[in-house]
């Protein structure tokens, strides 16, 4: 069974990635990524022993990165309304990475994991904990779109 | 082409550097969020009703509304945690839900305002934080301001109620505080309040021959763990930064003892330092060992490491540079630090606040051989403070808290030995009441089993009769 230590050491880097790119800000990533290892680490008797224990701490960084980005939403809302200052987002900093956070929830996830990660469809079906065929319907979507956003031609649609 | 962006946005992506951490990092990040949420005042709490969460804020805040939006739960709040317990962690930092009521309007969707108090303001303003929390409006009690005030510490306070919960607002300095308790005479409330004003504000109370100049003293904070209070803590807010003590027991002679008297003793010998940086040097957490079961925090928290530096070499009696020459040369995220800094078993922290006993969900502590241990909270079997095997430590009154669930603390008034408490479809648990501190009430910790609802809390008497009791459905924390 592996330590903590060195499944953190393994993994922290690039779930930090995967999460700046869907979150915009480097900041938010390492909390919530932080935030999803913490829950590993209370939790790691049990987690030590999955088969793919990087793939479970990826799945609750991303769920955290989801329900953040709906309270973020709800928040704003809720600002406008009281006539306070909306909550600012942070700015993007890349223009592919602003577009894929413009992707819903998923799509974006599977990019980030596609791309960011270059990791294969099955591997981000395990992820994710869908099937391989809803992730490829999720990527095609996501290219698609992406395409008209960035005013590129899609290679995989032609 | 776009396969071509994609593949070059996600290789920039993979080479974009992420700043160090660790996980020994985990640990600091999750007590520094917990000394966060004591950062300065204490909160007596109480079950009253429907009414379960009293929490106060740091001393610099002002005043917050967190309101509700759509009746939607804000956070992912745990399938167990029903609507109406507060999650204060999804707060920003350093703001602190302190009660909730219909005063003040309520949102469009009907549901209540939640608001935190602040300091130096009575005045409940609009904050930009949103917190949504599926409250109904039925179970909120509405605060009533009463035309009573009693004398705390010399100073007129002004006494209102919520539902069967008394709150005796006061201010100590410049700060105003609450205290609040259920089930006691305004007069106990009131001797309490004195208490608490006496030993964190009043001259040469507790704490204040310590602290370093310009620090003033807070307010102290009870720790407790079930049916027993197993420690103290202590904050103080200065300029710049804040310093937090919390100790492993409640007898403040011994810790007087420790701090300031024992002879041979040196005042806040540092065993080292214990945190590293953080996030590039944005965060310095020392600590100090003091002798058996107290421990010292000053934190860079908020503020510069100059700023902080100075701190501590007032502590230290030191130059700040000489501090500073210390914290660079212990490398930073090393676990093994913890072994080289205490040679005994203690809790890392132990504040409650607000009637939820927030410990730290992970905490680290060490047996008497500087192995590490990692100690959950309940929810794992081990109740914290104690070893491993279970033993009780300092003393045989710490016993094991039931392995999950969330607990409160009811403070009680005196003619109350224990506390019955019957939940739905299970038998009733009797928790006997401990008075930790003279003229202060007593304390006892109810325990509420994960998913368990408490139907009936009763407050009995020695002899068994029924001295009070709250009829459920009770939200316990």
């Amino acid at each position: 069974m592996a330590t903590f230590a060195a499944f953190f050491a393994a993994e922290y880097g690039g779930v930090v990635r995967v999460l700046a790119a869907l979150t915009g800000d480097l900041g938010t990533a390492e909390d919530l990524t932080q935030d999803a290892f913490l829950v590993a680490q209370r939790r790691w008797d049990d987690i030590a022993a999955y088969d793919r224990p990087e793939a479970w701490v990826r799945r609750v960084a991303l769920n955290m990165s989801m329900a953040r980005h709906r309270r973020l939403g709800r928040e704003a809302r809720a600002l406008l309304r009281l006539r306070t200052h909306p909550v600012e987002l942070p700015e993007p900093a890349d223009e592919v990475w602003a577009a894929v956070r413009t992707l819903p929830a998923r799509q974006a996830q599977v990019i980030a994991l596609v791309y960011g990660e270059d990791r294969a469809v099955d591997d981000v079906a395990a992820i994710l904990g869908c099937g391989v065929e809803t992730v490829r319907t999720h990527l095609r979507r996501a290219r698609a779109r992406l395409a008209e956003l960035l005013r590129e031609e899609d290679d995989d649609a032609r | 082409m776009l396969d071509d962006r994609l593949t070059t946005a996600g290789v920039a992506l993979r080479e974009a550097p992420v700043p160090e951490t660790s996980s020994a990092a985990l640990d600091r990040r999750r007590r520094a969020r917990q000394r966060r949420r004591v950062a300065t005042v204490a909160a007596i709490a109480l079950v009253a009703g429907s009414v379960g969460l009293i929490e106060l804020t740091r001393p610099d805040a002002k005043s917050v509304h967190v309101v509700d939006e759509d009746g939607a739960p804000e956070v992912q709040v745990p399938a167990p945690k029903a609507a109406g317990q507060l999650l204060p962690a999804r707060l920003p930092d350093g703001w602190h839900l302190t009660g909730w009521s219909e005063r003040g309007g309520s949102s469009p969707a009907g549901n209540p305002t939640i608001w935190v108090y602040g300091q130096a303001s009575e005045e409940y303003t609009l904050h930009p934080y949103a917190a949504v929390l599926d409250i109904p409006s039925s179970t909120i009690p509405t605060v009533q301001p009463t035309d009573e005030t009693v004398l705390v510490h010399g100073t007129p306070a002004k006494i209102a109620s919520t539902g069967d919960l008394r709150h005796i607002n006061f201010r100590l300095g410049t700060r105003n505080l609450t205290v609040l308790g259920s089930l006691l005479d305004d007069e106990t409330l009131r001797q309490f309040a004195e208490g608490v004003a006496a030993d964190a504000g009043a001259p040469g109370g507790l704490g204040a021959s310590w602290l370093p100049d310009g620090f003033t003293p807070i307010l102290l904070a009870v720790s407790g763990y079930g049916e027993t209070v197993a420690g103290r803590s202590f904050d103080w807010a200065g300029p710049g930064g804040s310093l937090h003590l919390s100790t492993a027991t409640n007898d403040v002679d011994r810790i007087e003892q420790l701090l300031w008297q024992e002879p041979g003793t040196e005042i806040l010998r540092r065993k080292g330092v214990t945190y590293g940086r953080r996030r590039q040097g944005a965060e310095i957490t020392l600590r100090w060992v003091i002798g058996d079961g107290v421990t010292a925090y000053a934190s860079s928290e908020g503020i510069s490491d100059d700023a902080f530096l100075d701190i501590v070499s007032q502590l230290e009696e030191r130059t700040p540079a000489e501090v500073a020459d210390e914290i660079d040369r212990v490398p930073s995220n090393d676990n093994a630090m913890f072994q080289r800094t205490v040679s005994l078993a203690v809790p890392i922290f132990d504040d409650w606040v607000g009637g939820r006993h927030y410990l730290a969900d992970v905490f680290l502590a060490l047996d008497r051989d500087g192995k590490e241990m990692l100690c959950e909270r309940a929810g794992s079997g081990t109740s914290c403070g104690l070893p491993r095997d279970g033993t009780p430590k300092d003393g045989a009154a710490l016993e094991p808290l039931q392995a999950s669930g969330d607990f409160g603390i009811l403070l009680l008034r005196d003619d109350v030995a224990t506390l019955a408490v019957r939940y739905r479809g299970q038998a009733t648990r009797v928790y006997p009441v401990v008075r930790p501190f003279a003229g202060y009430g007593g304390v006892a910790g109810v325990a509420q089993p994960e998913g368990a609802t408490v139907e009936v809390i009763e407050a009995r008497a020695a002899d068994g009769s029924v001295l009070g009791r709250l009829r459920g459905p009770v939200t316990l924390g």
